[in-house]
C-alpha cells in the first residue's frame, strides 16, 4: 500500500455516482415543475440544486475517508444525533403536526433524517467493534443492537412523526439480515407482521398464512419449544391486530383504511390517495409533458414537491418516465446491495447493506402510497423529494456506499 | 449465509417489490388511464355559461317598454391587468365606487381571480361595457324591468327566471332570449378558478329587440278611460282596443283588471290574461253589420227598402224575437240605426244560411285572426249544416255565435278599409342586437270580403247609428264623423242567458269619409239598470277618441299616413300587387313542406287527398303532384292537393333562383313567395342585391336574402 501511488480514480464507484446524479437531476427537474408558478417565497428548485451540488462534493469526499476514521467517530455521530432528537422535542418547530424541525436561518432541518445514517453507523460499529465480529444470533447482542435503533424510534414517535418511526423499525430488517441473523430468527420476526397485515385486510388469508408458518417451522427443524413460541407469537399477532387498530388515533386508522378504499374519506386522508392516483393515472403511457400536468400545475396534490413528487413524474412523464425512475433505483439498489454483501470489510458491508435496504424501503413505501397500495406515511422519495435534510442524508449515505466500494477489500 | 444465497434473497425481494409496484403502475396508468383522465378533466375544467342579454321591447315610437336592469359582479386577475391605475379609475366610475379601494386589489401579486364587487344593482352598464381590459371579469345578471309598469302589461307579458311566461315575452321567447356564451374555466386544488388559456371564449349573443305596433301614449289613454268607464258603469270587467284601419296594426289593447309586471308576486293572475283575445262572447248587435254587409254586397236590398218589423214581436219556428221600440215596418237604414232585431232577422232570411255563413267566415268569424300572441280563442261559428231552428235569424243579430273582441274589431276594420280585411299586427319589427338585421312585419291584407262600394254604404249606415238619432249618439265627436255600432247582450253563463246582467259594447271608426282609427270597447257583466251599449260603452269610446285626437292632432286624423309611417299608400295597392285574392300560387312540384307554408301563409284552405290529418304527414318526404282549385261551400278559395313521395333523383332537383334585383321590396316578395321561397330583408327601398345570386341552382335552401337600399319609388 505504501508503495502504491494514490490514484484518485482507482476503485472509484463511478456507476453509483452516475446513477445518483441521474436520479437527483430528475428530482430537481420534478421539483421545478411541481413548484412552477409557486407564489410562496421559497425557491425550492434553486435550494435543492445548490444543496445537491454541495451534496455531491460531500459524496466524493466521504468516499475517500479512511474507514477507520468513520468507525472511530460512529458513536459520536450517533450521540450527536440523539442529542438533536431530544433537543428538537424541546425547541423544535411543529410543521404538519410533527415536532421534528429545527429552523436555522430560514432553513428547516429534520434531525430524524440525519439520525437514520447515524443509527446505521452506530449499529454497524457496535457489531464490528474490536477484532471479532459479534454474533447477532446471540440474544444479548441482538437486543443491544436493536436498542440502537429503538432509542431514536421512540424519540421520533414522540415528535409525532409516525412515518419516520415506522421506517426506523423497518430498518431493523436489513440491519439484522446484513449482520447475519439466522433465517429462523428473521422468519420469526417477519412472519407475525405479515400475518397481522393479512388478518387486518382478509382474515381468511391470515389463516392460510398461519398454516404456512406452521409448515415452515416444521422444516426449520428447530426445537419444539422455540417453534411453538414463534407460532404462538404469529397467532397472537393475527388475532390482536384489530384490537391494536382500534387503539390507534382516528387519523391513523383513516389513513390505513384509505389504502383499502380511498373513497371512504375522500376529503381528508383519502384525498391524497385519490388525487395522486388521478394525477398518475391521467398521465398515461407517455405523460402530459413537462409543465403540462394539470393536476400538478393546478396544485391538486398537497406538498407535491416533497412526499408526493412521484405523482408529478407519473403525470408529466407518464408510465415510461415512472418506470425509468424505478429502473434507475433498481440498478442503484442492486449495485449497493451487491457491493455490500461482497465486501470483505464487515463494518462497511453492514453499513452498505443497511443503506441499500433503507433505499429499498423508502422507494417501495413512497411509490406504493402514491399509487394506493401502501398507507400514506410521510416519507420522502430518496434523492428526488424536496428537502435539504433528506437529500444531504441520502447523499452522505451514498458517500459511505462509495467508500465501501473503495475499501471493500480492506479489513478494518 | 453464503454470499450467493444472500444475492439470491436480494434478487427475490427486489423482484417481488418491483413487480408489485410496476404491476400497479400498469394498472393505473395504462388500463385505468381513461377513467383517471376524465376525473382529472372534471376536476380541472368547468364550463361557465354566461347568459345573454334579453332583447328590449319598444313601442312604435321606440319608447322602451321592457328593459334590463343589472346585478353586477366584478372579479379581477391582478397579474393580467396592464395599467392598473386607469382600469381602477374606469371601474370606479362605472360602479360608482372608490378608485383607491380598487387599486389596492388590482396591484396584488396573484394570477388568481379576486372578487372586486359582488351583486351590485346597476340600471345600465354602458360604462362597464367599455372596460375591455384583460383580467377583468364582469358577470352581469340582468333582470327585466318594465318602465311603464301596468301599461300594456298584458301585451308585453312578464318573465320568470329569465324565461317569458306570458305575452310577447312568451311568444317571442326564442328571439328575445339570445344565445348563451360559454367559457371554460380552470379550477385548481385550492378552489381557485381562472379562464382556460387554450379555449376561445364564446361570448353571449343578446336577443333581438322587438318593436311593437303599440303606441304607449294611446295605451295609457285606453287603459285610463277603460278603468274609469268600468268604475262608472259598475261593470265587473272590460276590454278595449285601438286599431290602425289601414294597416291592421293594434295601437293599444287592454283588458281590465290588469296587473303590474314589476311586481308579479302580489299580482292577481286574473289580470294577466289579455282578454281581448282570450275571451269569447256573444257579440250581439255589433254582429248585425255582417248580415247587413252580406245583403248589400249581394244587392238583395237597398238602404231605403222597407223591412217588415212585425210591430216589435216576431214569432217563427217556435222562437220569438222582440224589439225594444216596436214598429210595423222601417227602412233598412232605420233597422241598422235603431238596431232592430226583427229587421235584421228579416234581412238574414233574404241572405240565406249559406251566404250568412260565408260572409261571417270571410269576415274572420270562427277562425284565428293570426295575431302574433298566444292564447287567442277562435270562437265558434256554426256551419249551415249545424244550423237549428232559428239559428239563421239569431246568428244574424249576434247570438248562437261567439267571437273574441279582436275578431269583432277586425270586422269593422274591414268595413272601414274598403272591404279589405287586414291581418291584425302587434309586432312591427324585429331588430337583431347588432341592429344589422331587421325583419319588418309588413301589413298583410287577408282578403277582400265585400266590395268597396258595399263598404261605403255600410259605413254610411254606421254613420247614421251615431249621428242620426240612432243608438250610438253618445259616441259622436265634434268636427269628426264617427261610424259605429252598439251592442247589448244578456250575460251568457254558458248554459243560458241571465236577463238582469248585461254585456255592453261599442265598435266605431273615424273619420267616416276616410277611416284611419278604430276603437272597440266591451264591458262585461253590468248589473246597473243603465246597460245599453249606446249609454255605457259609447261614452268610453268617445272619451278615448277625444284624447286620441288631441294626441295625434285633428289635422292629421284624416291623413292616410296616420299610423302608417309612409310604408303603404293604401292597402288596396298591396292587394293589387300581390293579387292575393284571385290567385293561388303555383305549387306543383314543390315539396309539401313549402307548399303547405305558402298556402297557410295566404289563408288558403286546403286538403290533402288520402290524408285526413294533414299535420301527420312527413312533409319533407312528399311533393305536390297535382292540385286543383275548388269551390267549396262557404270558402272562396279552396285547394285540393294530391301528393306523392319524393324519389331519390328529385331530391337533387336544382332550382334556379329568380332575379329580383331592381324590383321594389313588395314586388320582389310577391315574385319570390309565389315560387316558394322565403324571404329575409335587410334595409329598405329597392332590391340592390340578393343572396343567393340570380341563376344560382339550389337544392334545399329556399331562403333568399335581399339587400335593399334607397328611396322607394
Amino acid at each position: 500500500m505504501k508503495n502504491k501511488k494514490f490514484k484518485i480514480f482507482e476503485k472509484f464507484d463511478i456507476l453509483t455516482l452516475i446513477l445518483a446524479l441521474l436520479i437527483t437531476a430528475l428530482g430537481i427537474i420534478s421539483i421545478y415543475s411541481a413548484t412552477h408558478g409557486n407564489t410562496s417565497d421559497i425557491d425550492f428548485f434553486t435550494k435543492q440544486l445548490i444543496f445537491a451540488i454541495a451534496g455531491f462534493i460531500i459524496v466524493i469526499t466521504v468516499s475517500y475517508i479512511q474507514p477507520r476514521y468513520i468507525a472511530l467517530t460512529s458513536y459520536y455521530i450517533y450521540g450527536f444525533a440523539i442529542i438533536l432528537l431530544v433537543l428538537v422535542l424541546l425547541v423544535g418547530k411543529t410543521i404538519n403536526g410533527n415536532k421534528s424541525w429545527f429552523y436555522i436561518a430560514g432553513y428547516g432541518i429534520q434531525p430524524s433524517e440525519f439520525a437514520k445514517m447515524a443509527t446505521i453507523l452506530a449499529v454497524s460499529f457496535y457489531l464490528n467493534k474490536g477484532n471479532e465480529r459479534k454474533d447477532i444470533n446471540e440474544l444479548p447482542v441482538l437486543m443491544k443492537a436493536s436498542a440502537f435503533v429503538i432509542l431514536p424510534t421512540l424519540l421520533i414517535k414522540l415528535q409525532n412523526d409516525t412515518g419516520t418511526a415506522i421506517i426506523f423499525l423497518a430498518m431493523l430488517l436489513p440491519i439484522y439480515w446484513g449482520a447475519g441473523l439466522s433465517p429462523f430468527m428473521l422468519f420469526s420476526l417477519i412472519t407475525p407482521i405479515i400475518v397481522a397485515v393479512l388478518a387486518f385486510f382478509n382474515p381468511f388469508l391470515s389463516y392460510i398464512a398461519l398454516v404456512l408458518v406452521a409448515v415452515s417451522l416444521f422444516f426449520f427443524k428447530r426445537n419444539l419449544f422455540a417453534s411453538l413460541i414463534v407460532l404462538a407469537v404469529n397467532i397472537i399477532a393475527g388475532f390482536s391486530v384489530n384490537f391494536l387498530f382500534s387503539r390507534l388515533e382516528i387519523y391513523q386508522q383513516k389513513r390505513i383504511l384509505a389504502v383499502i378504499d380511498p373513497a371512504t374519506d375522500p376529503l381528508a386522508s383519502g384525498y391524497n390517495v385519490i388525487q395522486s392516483k388521478v394525477a398518475i393515472g391521467s398521465g398515461g403511457l407517455f405523460g402530459k409533458g413537462f409543465l403540462q400536468g394539470t393536476q400538478t400545475q393546478l396544485r391538486f396534490i398537497p406538498e407535491q414537491w416533497t412526499d408526493f413528487i412521484f405523482c408529478m413524474i407519473g403525470e408529466e412523464f407518464g408510465f415510461i418516465g415512472a418506470v425509468l425512475l424505478i429502473l434507475l433505483y433498481t440498478v442503484l439498489i442492486i449495485r449497493i446491495l451487491y457491493a455490500g454483501v461482497t465486501s470483505a470489510n464487515s463494518y462497511l458491508s453492514l453499513i452498505t447493506v443497511s443503506i441499500g435496504g433503507l433505499f429499498l424501503i423508502h422507494l417501495l413505501i413512497n411509490v406504493g402510497m402514491t399509487i394506493g397500495i401502501m398507507p400514506v406515511i410521510g416519507i420522502p422519495l430518496p434523492l428526488v423529494s424536496y428537502g435539504v435534510s433528506s437529500l444531504l442524508t441520502f447523499l452522505l449515505m451514498l458517500g459511505l456506499v462509495m467508500n465501501n466500494y473503495r475499501f471493500r477489500t480492506k479489513v478494518l | 449465509m453464503s454470499t450467493n444465497k444472500k444475492i439470491l434473497i436480494i434478487s427475490l425481494v427486489l423482484i417481488a417489490g418491483f413487480s408489485i409496484t410496476i404491476a400497479n403502475l400498469i394498472k393505473i396508468q395504462l388500463f385505468e388511464h381513461d377513467k383517471w383522465e376524465s376525473v382529472a378533466k372534471k376536476q380541472t375544467q368547468d364550463r361557465e355559461y354566461s347568459k345573454p342579454l334579453r332583447g328590449i321591447i319598444f313601442d312604435r315610437n321606440m319608447k322602451p317598454l321592457a328593459i334590463n336592469h343589472f346585478n353586477v359582479s366584478v372579479k379581477v386577475i391582478p397579474k393580467r391587468i396592464k395599467n392598473a391605475d386607469s382600469v381602477a379609475f374606469l371601474l370606479a366610475s362605472a360602479l360608482n365606487s372608490n378608485k383607491e379601494k380598487y387599486l389596492r386589489i388590482l396591484e396584488m401579486d396573484t394570477d388568481y381571480e379576486v372578487p372586486l364587487e359582488n351583486n351590485i344593482y346597476l340600471e345600465n352598464t354602458t360604462l362597464l361595457d367599455e372596460i375591455n381590459s384583460d383580467g377583468v371579469i364582469i358577470t352581469k345578471s340582468a333582470f327585466r324591468y318594465y318602465p311603464y309598469g301596468k301599461l300594456a302589461s298584458q301585451i308585453i307579458g312578464f318573465t320568470k327566471n329569465d324565461k317569458g311566461k306570458t305575452g310577447v315575452e312568451y311568444t317571442y321567447e326564442r328571439d328575445l332570449a339570445g344565445k348563451c356564451g360559454m367559457m371554460i374555466m380552470q379550477k385548481d386544488g385550492n378552489g381557485n378558478r381562472r379562464p382556460f388559456q387554450g379555449f376561445r371564449n364564446q361570448f353571449p349573443e343578446p336577443g333581438s329587440n322587438i318593436v311593437l305596433s303599440i303606441d304607449i301614449n294611446l295605451q295609457r289613454i285606453l287603459e285610463e278611460e277603460l278603468e274609469k268607464g268600468i268604475f262608472q258603469s259598475k261593470s265587473k270587467s272590460g276590454k278595449a282596443l285601438i286599431v290602425s284601419v289601414k294597416t291592421g296594426e293594434i295601437l293599444a289593447m287592454s283588458s281590465y283588471p290588469t296587473y303590474d309586471p314589476n311586481n308579479i308576486k302580489s299580482s292577481d293572475t286574473v289580470g294577466m290574461k289579455n282578454r281581448v283575445i282570450t275571451d269569447q262572447f256573444d257579440p250581439g248587435s255589433t254582429f248585425k253589420v255582417i248580415t247587413a254587409s252580406g245583403v248589400l254586397d249581394k244587392n238583395l236590398a237597398g238602404v231605403n227598402s222597407e223591412i217588415n218589423t212585425e210591430n216589435g214581436l216576431y214569432e217563427f219556428n217556435g222562437r220569438v224575437l222582440k224589439d225594444e221600440y216596436g214598429s210595423s215596418s222601417m227602412s233598412f237604414r232605420k233597422v241598422i240605426e235603431k238596431s232592430s232585431n226583427i229587421g235584421v232577422a228579416k234581412l238574414s232570411e233574404m241572405l240565406g244560411k249559406n251566404e250568412l255563413f260565408r260572409y261571417a267566415r270571410n269576415f274572420g268569424i270562427g277562425s284565428y285572426t293570426g295575431l302574433e300572441l298566444d292564447g287567442e280563442v277562435k270562437g265558434t261559428l256554426k256551419h249551415p249544416q249545424q244550423f237549428g231552428k232559428g239559428t239563421l235569424q239569431f246568428m244574424a243579430i249576434g247570438y248562437e255565435v261567439s267571437v273574441n273582441l279582436l275578431q269583432m274589431a277586425m270586422v269593422y276594420q274591414c268595413i272601414a278599409n274598403s272591404g279589405i280585411m287586414m291581418k291584425p299586427i302587434i309586432i312591427k319589427r324585429l331588430i337583431s342586437s347588432s341592429g344589422e338585421r331587421i325583419n319588418e312585419n309588413y301589413p298583410v291584407p287577408v282578403r277582400q270580403v265585400i266590395s268597396k262600394k258595399t263598404s261605403k254604404i255600410v259605413t254610411d249606415l254606421l254613420e247614421g247609428v251615431v249621428n242620426n238619432m240612432g243608438t250610438g249618439t253618445e259616441a259622436a265627436l265634434e268636427y269628426i264623423t264617427v261610424a259605429g255600432k252598439t251592442g247589448t247582450t244578456q250575460f251568457n253563463t254558458g248554459d243560458g242567458y241571465i236577463s238582469h246582467i248585461h254585456n255592453s259594447s261599442f265598435i266605431g271608426f273615424y273619420p267616416a269619409e276616410n277611416p284611419t282609427v278604430l276603437v272597440a270597447v266591451f264591458l262585461d257583466e253590468i248589473k246597473d239598470e243603465k246597460f245599453f251599449g249606446g249609454l255605457v260603452a259609447a261614452p268610453i269610446f268617445r272619451r278615448i277618441s277625444k284624447r286620441l285626437i288631441d294626441y295625434v292632432g285633428i289635422d292629421r286624423i284624416n291623413s292616410n299616413d296616420l299610423f302608417n309611417e309612409g310604408y303603404y299608400k293604401h292597402s288596396e295597392d298591396i292587394l293589387n300587387v300581390t293579387n292575393l285574392n284571385n290567385e293561388i300560387p303555383d305549387i306543383k312540384g314543390m315539396d309539401l313542406y313549402n307548399a303547405v307554408n305558402i298556402l297557410e301563409e295566404r289563408n288558403i284552405h286546403f286538403e290533402i287527398d288520402g290524408f285526413s290529418d294533414k299535420n301527420k304527414i312527413p312533409q319533407k318526404k312528399y311533393i305536390v303532384a297535382e292540385y286543383s282549385k275548388r269551390k267549396k261551400e262557404g270558402d272562396i278559395r279552396y285547394v285540393s292537393v294530391k301528393i306523392r313521395e319524393i324519389n331519390r333523383n328529385e331530391k337533387n332537383v336544382l332550382l334556379k333562383v329568380p332575379d329580383v334585383t331592381g324590383l321594389s321590396i313588395r314586388k320582389a316578395i310577391g315574385k319570390l313567395t309565389s315560387e316558394g321561397y322565403s324571404v329575409e330583408i335587410s334595409g329598405s327601398g329597392r332590391v340592390q342585391s340578393q343572396i343567393p345570386e340570380p341563376g344560382t341552382e339550389l337544392r334545399q335552401t329556399r331562403k333568399i336574402k335581399l339587400f335593399c337600399k334607397g328611396k322607394k319609388s
